[in-house]
């Protein structure tokens, strides 16, 4: 008897474990499951490693979903921030992500410093996650104004060696990648041929691969840059912190609070528009801050590469409010950095990669084209107007009192204490209200003074929803008078005074069937002369089943060691990676 | 053995409550929702026949969900369909009701209480209506798809001289850009040009089916014509 009743118990607590593992592991948000190895691996690989400011830096991003690699990222937003190691100066990034590969390019400022860099690659949702997560890698940027410098400041160690790091060991059967050179010497301008094979390569399997090939320097050493295989298998797990913070899977987030500007107190309940200038239709995004002055912003892809708009939509000057946006960025560990100092015959290649150059910018072509973006069209909630009004139909008329008194009686432009207001006549109510949304080039805008100022020379034309009352979020507006100028500009004084403008940069990525290797200066007979240190950069290489892929290019005059590096994933989400290395005499 | 039994449950209780606080700190599709809909914009809705008989609504307010033209869905709206000026209405939480603009919407979608799919609705450019020279973007409602394709115009019309609303409802059938107004009778069905008419009569007298002014039997005949 007493047997039984321990058995009952021990079934009971199995039961309670289970159900209780269940709650915690099982868990899901909105219906989709989430796991604590969800969090995003990230690899970069990179065309060089030593840039010149001004030069454009290409890139290959590879990105899976923790242990779920065959899973598309559920992230949709790229960050990356690249960190001066002296000063700790960032520069911020981003690109759109739709797929778990991609490549682009970003051409480097102009006016960046010399020095040793970090370059980091995150999604929102790692960059709330641990520091060893977050993918990076160490460059040189020089610039060719400033002198080489003679000692770099760089971190006391980038390994990651904590003992939760997960090392895979990689079973024999698993893809390999080999790549062959078809000499190991060759001379300058010469034909090089690679041959890239796969082994253990499934049939329906692909390889996505990406190769640089770059001269060594007397640099590489400082370099701790990881590979594919050890910078995915790095990855850091965290126990029971589900990798969930920050998820940018709609679109990106601009969030931020207000805060007031006297005492630094949040501002509930401000009702915050979004816009941006638009000849034809206006694009405007409401949102409220909450209890902690805090507000976000969904920005679908219509709003990338346009100057964002931000004002409160009552008459509040930025006087009165902080605006603290949210920037993204990863905080930056330049407290341990060291000050180490260059050899000569490192400061010589420096030197000598900022002759070439200078001598590319003189005579070499903009190698990458100008490329279409995909457009997103924007949704405008404002529907049809009732009455559109031309100015330019009419005889011309010197200001808007006077467009108001002779073309459009629906509209009233009153001055009080000498400042002026407009009061529009709504179809509906069957009065005049001064509680309308005046919008300027798809822009709400309160100055009634400059809008006085405006003639039919001016004005392109005037759209008025007077019909019913129009309604913003909770807002509700009597109408909507729309001024769209030829100039289709706001007034700088504007700007400035009431809102904060903010540019919403998002930079390219490279179309899956586009051709973007570059290696072509050798070949072309407007490049003169040739000193390339890249001799062939190819970000979107495939080799399927057990087919091989071959490359060539040319070498330049630059003679030296050269290292061809490949990288890549195999559609199972598995990593490759190899190189070889030759000679130029 | 029964205070470790007590202990063990205690554990799995705080277990848990800390586990749920870690899916708290998440960011939940809710969130993005909420955001969304609180920004929607729209004109606020004057009833154009009010105190006329009759009813120009295809649904009270239910839950529904927009599918704006850039793709973007926003869910758990209270919606409905004014068939009289063929547009959609949605109530704000201060209970005005708000006409949503046509032309950033690509559809809509109406639940039931089970909050299954109980009317699908899509915007169809430029149809010619009848008695009108223009043509103009509709609310139809989707009643069945295929390669033929069987949408219902939910129109309310209004009587001459009379206040007196009347169910005016008109019927489509879409095969790629061709599309047909018909009557819910058999002999409409035949003659429409790009339905093989054969094979439609056999259809119908093999599956016993009854056409006249029937909603139910025609979404079968053409369900059965697309397989």
């Amino acid at each position: 008897m007493r047997t039984r009743n321990k058995i009952q118990i021990f079934t009971f607590i199995l039961l309670i474990v289970a159900i209780n593992d269940l709650l915690i592991y099982g868990g899901s948000v909105n219906g989709k499951d989430y796991h604590v190895d969800d969090c995003e691996k990230i690899f970069v690989h990179l065309d060089k490693t030593v840039y010149v400011a001004g030069e454009i830096m290409h890139y290959k991003v590879y990105i899976v979903n923790g242990k779920s690699s065959l899973q598309v990222p559920e992230s949709k937003i790229l960050y990356f921030a690249l960190s001066e190691h002296k000063t700790g100066k960032q520069i911020l990034w981003r690109v759109n992500l739709n797929k778990n590969i991609l490549h682009g390019s970003y051409q480097l400022p102009k006016s960046m410093d010399a020095g040793f860099y970090g370059l980091a690659a995150y999604t929102n949702r790692i960059r709330e996650s641990i520091a060893e997560n977050i993918f990076s890698r160490e460059l040189f940027i020089l610039n060719l104004t400033q002198e080489t410098p003679d000692s770099i400041y760089m971190p006391v160690s980038n390994a990651v060696t904590d003992n939760q790091t997960t090392l895979v060991t990689i079973p024999d059967d698993q893809p390999e990648i080999r790549l062959r050179a078809s000499k190991s010497v060759y001379r300058t301008n010469d034909k090089v041929v690679l041959e890239i094979t796969m082994d253990n390569l499934h049939l329906n399997d692909t390889a996505n691969l990406s190769l640089s090939v770059t001269n060594e320097t007397p640099l590489s050493g400082i370099f701790h840059n990881a590979d594919i295989i050890e910078g995915f298998n790095r990855y850091k797990e965290i126990d029971s912190i589900p990798c969930l913070n920050g998820l940018e899977n709609y679109a990106y987030m601009l969030s931020g609070r207000v805060l007031n500007k006297n005492d630094g107190s949040h501002v509930k309940d401000a009702r915050i528009l979004l816009a941006v200038v638009d000849s034809v239709f206006p694009k405007i995004i409401y949102s409220a801050t909450d209890l902690k002055g805090s507000f976000r912003f969904y920005m679908n892809k219509f709003y990338d590469n346009k100057e964002i708009i931000l004002q409160l939509a009552d008459n509040t000057e930025n006087n009165d409010i902080l605006w603290d946006i949210e920037n993204k960025i990863i905080p930056y560990p330049g407290s341990s950095d060291i000050s180490v100092p260059l050899s000569a015959e490192q400061v010589a290649s420096l030197n000598q990669t900022k002759d070439i150059r200078l001598i590319e910018t003189v005579y070499t072509e903009e190698m990458i084209g100008k490329k279409i973006h995909e457009t997103m069209s924007g949704i405008s909630y404002f529907a049809c107007p009732d009455i559109i009004i031309v100015p330019a139909d009419y005889t011309e008329l010197v200001n808007f009192k006077e467009i108001t008194a002779n073309i459009i009686p629906q509209l009233k432009l009153k001055n009080r204490n000498d400042n002026f207001y407009i009061e529009v006549y709504n179809d509906s109510k069957g009065a005049l209200s001064e509680n309308n949304l005046l919008l300027l080039n798809g822009v709400p805008f309160r100055d009634i003074n400059y809008i006085a100022t405006l003639g039919t020379q001016d004005i392109q034309r005037i759209e008025i929803i007077n019909s019913s009352r129009f309604l913003v979020g909770d807002l509700t507006y009597n109408a909507v008078v729309s001024i769209y100028t030829h100039d289709v500009k706001i007034p700088e004084p504007y700007l400035k005074k009431k809102t904060l403008v903010l540019q919403n940069k998002v930079a390219a990525t490279g179309d899956e069937n586009e051709n973007n290797e570059y290696m072509a200066p050798a070949q072309s007979p407007s490049h003169f002369p040739d000193f390339r240190s890249n001799l062939y950069w190819n970000p979107d290489l495939k080799v399927y089943g057990k087919n091989k892929v071959t490359v060539e290019f040319t070498t330049s005059l630059l003679a030296g060691k050269f290292n061809a590096k490949i990288q890549g994933i195999t559609s199972s989400g598995i990593p490759l990676d190899a190189s070889v290395s030759f000679t130029v005499k | 053995m029964r205070n470790t039994f007590i202990c063990l449950i205690v554990l799995c209780i705080i277990q848990n409550v800390f586990a749920q606080t870690d899916h708290v700190k998440s960011e939940p599709d809710e969130l993005y929702m909420m955001n969304i809909r609180k920004g929607m914009m729209g004109i606020e809705y004057i009833n154009p026949v009010v105190g006329y008989k009759g009813n120009q609504y295809y649904n009270n307010w239910t839950h529904g969900e927009i599918l704006l033209t850039n793709g973007e869905r926003i869910t758990g709206l209270y919606l409905r369909y004014d068939g009289y000026l063929d547009q959609l209405l949605w109530l704000r939480e201060d209970f005005i009701n708000c006409v949503l603009c046509k032309a950033c919407i690509k559809g809509f979608n109406l639940y039931d209480d089970s909050d299954n799919i109980a009317a699908s609705f899509i915007i169809k450019k430029g149809i010619r209506l009848p008695l009108e020279n223009d043509s103009a973007d509709c609310f139809f409602q989707t009643l069945g798809k295929g390669e033929y394709s069987f949408y219902a115009f939910r129109k309310v019309g209004r009587l001459r001289d009379v206040s007196t609303l009347v169910d005016d409802t008109r019927y489509y059938i879409f095969n790629n850009d061709q599309y047909t107004k018909i009557r819910l009778r058999t002999h409409d069905l035949l003659n429409v040009s790009f339905i093989d008419r054969m094979r439609m009569k056999s259809i119908i007298k093999s599956n016993k089916i009854r056409l006249r002014d029937n909603e139910q039997e025609f979404i079968r005949a053409i369900s059965i014509y697309n397989q």
